[in-house]
């Protein structure tokens, strides 16, 4: 029994050593290992896609596999809990969208974690601003004709979103107050169906992402505005909402994050490897294509930090005067 | 001519050597993850998108298209031989392919299934060269109030699916469309009988209930017998008899007509193809009883459905670029990362890449076929493995396949109680297969019912006055009739007896 | 069900009906008590809990309607159930959930194997051990390293 009890010790110590030299060793050298890519969506949406030309991208620099995995449900939340509580060395991160932080927190009574306190940004990666269009049976043919239109319009008109409390959801309502002008919502499971509906009549108006650029430039759609702080370069003759509207700016960002309490030099690396990869042509193009309005977005960390704080203010407010909740 | 002449260009696409390399790679691994239950070709897509960055566009959508419908084609085989639905899509072949398999003739359904499925697949093919504008249209004319009246039809055709007890068939509906409100209501963002657990967020997983009701339900079955089951079963003939073949041969023309008008239905319309050419088959023919205890049309329709409906859900996406399901929405994302923007003008833009993939899906079609007929040998022997050995791989499979759907350790014990529930089910009497399409019904049911009375600002009489809803409506009152009157006269006349 | 060998009124108080009925029943059951806070709306203007409410009470109905006709109509009798396979396999299942993430595929399918496998009619220690092991390096070489799954194969 002594030899076995003996040999169980310095087996045990030996694991001991071996672990506290990979732990030490994971600050030297990071990353030692595959890194897991968690997307707290389902495979094939925009956040997947993502993660996937990110993934590849990142590992090439990073000289280890970046494994995406998909953790979909709850919005975000079941995925950003899985993050959170994630040993923080750097080799578990989220790729998650901003109403995992911004949003998320305000629309449901019961959170399994605080998106704010307990996710640390490390970067942003990707921003997609949205267009405002209509059905072309609606009889606008601008986006002041159409707030004329909406106001009288009687019954009111009816709109499609990608989901209750989602950012084209909050986005519209928004305008709607910015506007004085009633409109139904009603929401559908996705973007891809709502742009469906409004092609098809089932709604008149619906604020869709890039994916909807061809179904514009084919006339299916009657594009009236766009969402950015500026006109599109790739749709300039469509006024921004904020033209009309100042201060009306509805952008959807991607940022990668991370347990907090990640040690300092891997958030460097991190940090800097993403911003290589943000500015890599060949990354912006494949972006560009996922969505017509998507581009890279650099920030610095601080930069991050504001955007997260302007976000979760705003949608906050328009949370409760709308008066979304999910139990 | 000109449909000639854009299929002499697609074949041109199509037969080079690296893009038949492609459709071949595709076609391995979709009926590679087909055959392993659950794990699905989302997941498989997703995984592999990264490795198409660095192909040609035409040769990555050949791959990733080929792994789609390998899937579809790789499911069935499960199905057959040991009921587990491999593929949501081939639940309904468990119903007579696994009893076909315990009568010693999984050779013959394997055959049917693969052949079904390659005439489905070649007719489909065609269907999307010639018709892709007008179906495109009629999917647009699909609006709330039809979605809802098409939802009422499937769920009165599910009634007819049902072996035994009518009543019983229809509490197993309730109880299924009940299952599947489970989750965050989409149109007021609720959560229902969540019961704080996570999982439950999205709803229970249609592979959860299917491969828990079916496939671990009939391994608790088939342990009850000290001998275990029929590993003896005498193995027939590899290929399907003469009459097999006659049986088999119109019911997979009516499957191929009814899978390619329902495949083009954004949100479910692949999936209730396979059970509603089943219905339909039992319903028409003369002999319903042989239904559900190995009818060879049992098989050949709702395999034929199920890939022609696999194949023409791609209208929408090439015709409107808008996805049709998850997949679809993947297939989009991997065509834009290449350079391809999928819509209304790819057709016209870029005829070689559209007319390729059309003409590859019939050669990576073909292809399985000629993949999968001599595996049928291979598979039937897998069936002489004594069952004690068999049936623990075959848990094992299951457990990592629904893990591998959302990685969730928790859908995972999920399947277990669906398990238990589906073998208390077949103690009582009650057949699983009206509750999976309650299931499915169940929240496309309530949601376009809610939507089309907002939009309508509540007037019920939307469903009556659009001409589409109108006449679903209609046939699912006729087919209520033709479900109810013979059972009530049967009760009268059993009256009449006892009194 | 052919495979069903049981007889018709065995028992005619007891049998396959009214537990059929009483197992609706009480699904529907559940489903109002759950539900019961759940905003009703109008017929015209559905809540949340509309569609839940009507589909409960229809099965507690329904529920009730079979068990009747059980009870006087008769109903086919009850076979013989068998607790061990039932309890062993999905053991089996919710230990491999239990085990994956923590101790890795290759300890979870061990589990599962072992456990499932004691279910059977037949059970052979050096057999089934052999065959966990078995199915547990296929396993790994065939998700982990075929299909690149992401999944933990030990437990550091």
């Amino acid at each position: 029994m002594g030899a076995v009890f003996r040999k169980a010790v310095i087996l045990g110590a030996i694991w001991t050593l071996a672990a506290a030299l990979a732990a030490t060793g994971a600050l030297a050298q990071y990353p030692n290992r595959a890194i897991r890519l968690i997307v707290p969506n389902a495979a094939g949406g925009a956040p997947d896609l993502a993660a996937r030309v990110l993934g590849e991208k990142l590992a090439a620099r990073l000289g280890q596999p970046i494994v995406v995995e998909n953790r979909a449900g709850s919005n975000g939340n079941i995925g950003g809990d899985l993050v959170a509580k994630a040993a923080a060395d750097g080799h578990t991160l989220l790729l998650g969208a901003d109403s995992l932080v911004a949003i998320n927190p305000h629309v449901y009574a019961r959170m399994p974690f605080d998106p704010l306190t307990e996710l640390l940004p490390i970067a942003t990666l990707v921003a997609n601003t949205f267009f405002l269009s209509v059905n072309p049976a609606v009889a606008v043919n601008s986006f002041a004709e159409f707030i004329e239109y909406a106001r009288k319009a009687d019954p009111p008109l009816v709109y499609g979103s990608s989901g209750n409390g989602s950012q084209h959801h909050l986005g519209t309502e928004i305008l709607k107050q910015r506007a004085g002008i009633e409109m139904i919502h009603v929401p559908y499971r996705g973007g891809g169906p709502a742009v469906r509906a409004a092609i098809a009549g089932e709604v008149q108006v619906v604020l869709s992402g890039g994916s909807s650029a061809p179904q514009i430039k084919a006339g299916k759609l009657r594009g009236l505005a766009t969402t950015g702080a500026q006109r599109e370069a790739a749709f300039p003759e469509l006024p921004t909402i904020a033209e009309a509207y100042p201060g009306y700016e509805l952008k959807i960002w991607l940022g990668l994050l991370g347990p907090v309490g990640i040690p300092e030099p891997v958030l460097e690396k991190l940090r800097a490897e993403v911003k290589n990869v943000l500015l890599d042509p060949d990354f912006r193009a494949k972006m560009t294509r996922t969505g017509a309005l998507t581009v890279p977005l650099v920030t610095t960390p601080d930069q991050f930090a504001a955007l997260i704080r302007s976000d979760f203010e705003r949608y906050g407010r328009i949370v409760r005067q709308v008066g979304i909740k999910v139990d | 001519m000109e449909l000639l002449e854009n299929l002499a260009l697609g074949f041109a696409v199509a037969l080079t050597p690296q893009n038949l390399l492609f459709c071949l790679i595709g076609a391995l691994v979709g009926t590679l993850i087909g055959v392993l239950p659950g794990i699905g070709p989302l997941a498989t897509l997703a995984m592999l998108l990264p490795t198409t960055f660095y192909l040609p566009p035409v040769a990555a959508l050949i791959m990733l298209a080929g792994i789609y419908y390998g899937a579809q084609y790789g499911g069935s085989t499960t199905a057959i031989l040991v009921n587990m639905p491999g593929e949501s899509s081939s639940v309904v072949t468990c119903l007579d392919g696994y009893q076909m398999a315990r009568q010693g003739r999984a050779g013959s359904a394997l055959a049917i299934a693969a052949l079904a499925s390659l005439f489905a697949g070649t007719v489909a093919t065609l269907v999307i060269a010639v018709a892709s504008p007008p179906l495109s249209r009629l999917a647009l004319k699909f609006l709330a109030p039809e979605y809802f009246s098409l939802m009422m039809l499937g769920l009165i055709g599910s009634v007819v699916l049902a072996r035994g007890s009518l009543l019983k068939a229809i509490a197993m509906v309730l109880l299924g469309l009940l299952l599947g409100l489970v989750g965050a209501d989409v149109n007021s963002g609720w959560e229902r009988y969540t019961f704080g657990l996570a999982t439950l967020g999205d709803g229970i997983g249609f592979v959860v209930v299917a491969m828990g009701l079916f496939g671990i339900a009939e391994i608790l079955i088939n342990l009850e017998s000290a001998e275990g089951p029929p590993a003896s079963v005498a193995i027939g003939r590899l290929m399907p008899t003469r009459a097999e073949m006659k049986l088999a041969w119109p019911a997979t023309l009516r499957g191929t007509a009814i899978g390619s008008v329902l495949g083009v239905l954004p949100g479910g319309g692949a999936l209730l193809s396979s059970f509603a050419a089943y219905a339909f088959e039992k319903r028409i023919s003369r002999t319903p009883e042989r239904f559900g205890a190995g009818a060879v049309e049992g098989v050949a329709a709702p395999e034929s459905a199920n890939n022609a409906g696999a194949q023409t859900s791609f209208i929408p996406l090439l015709t409107l670029g808008i996805p049709s399901n998850p997949i679809m929405a993947l297939m989009i994302g991997a065509m834009m990362i290449q350079g391809i923007t999928p819509g209304p003008q790819v057709m016209g833009e870029q005829p070689a890449l559209f007319w390729g993939i059309i003409a590859s899906m019939w050669v990576g079609n073909l292809m399985l076929v000629i993949i999968n007929l001599p595996m049928i040998g291979i598979w039937v022997k897998l069936l002489e493995v004594p069952y004690r050995l068999l049936y623990p791989a075959i848990v094992l499979l299951c457990a990592v396949g629904v893990y591998s759907l959302n990685n969730s350790t928790q859908e995972v014990a999920l399947t277990a109680l669906f398990g238990a529930l589906g073998y208390v089910f077949h103690k009582l009497g009650c057949e699983p297969a009206p509750l999976i399409l309650g299931f499915i019904l169940g929240p496309l049911m309530e949601e376009n019912l809610r939507r089309a009375l907002v939009i309508s600002r509540g007037d019920p009489l939307v469903f009556l006055q659009r001409p589409i809803s109108l006449s679903l409506l209609l046939v699912a009152g006729l087919l209520l009739l033709l479900v109810v009157l013979p059972q009530l006269r049967k009760t009268r006349a059993q009256a009449f007896r006892e009194g | 069900m052919s495979r069903n060998g049981a007889t018709m009124n065995a028992h005619p108080r007891v049998n396959q009906d009214v537990l059929a009925g009483l197992l609706f029943a009480a699904f529907g059951a559940a489903g109002l008590w759950f539900g019961w806070n759940y905003p009703l709306g109008s017929v015209l203007r559905m809540g949340p809990g509309y569609v839940p409410m009507a589909l409960s009470w229809g099965l507690v109905a329904l529920g009730g309607v079979i068990v009747l006709r059980g009870i006087f109509a008769g109903g086919a009798g009850l076979e013989r159930w068998r607790a061990r396979p039932l309890a062993l396999v999905c053991a089996a299942l919710i230990a491999f959930a239990v085990l994956l993430e923590s101790t890795g595929l290759v300890a979870a399918s061990v589990a599962l194997v072992l456990v499932s496998a004691l279910a059977g009619p037949q059970w052979r220690w050096r057999e089934a051990a052999m065959l966990a092991v078995g199915l547990a390096i296929a396993a790994v070489a065939l998700f982990v390293y075929g299909l690149r799954l992401p999944m933990p194969v030990w437990p550091f």
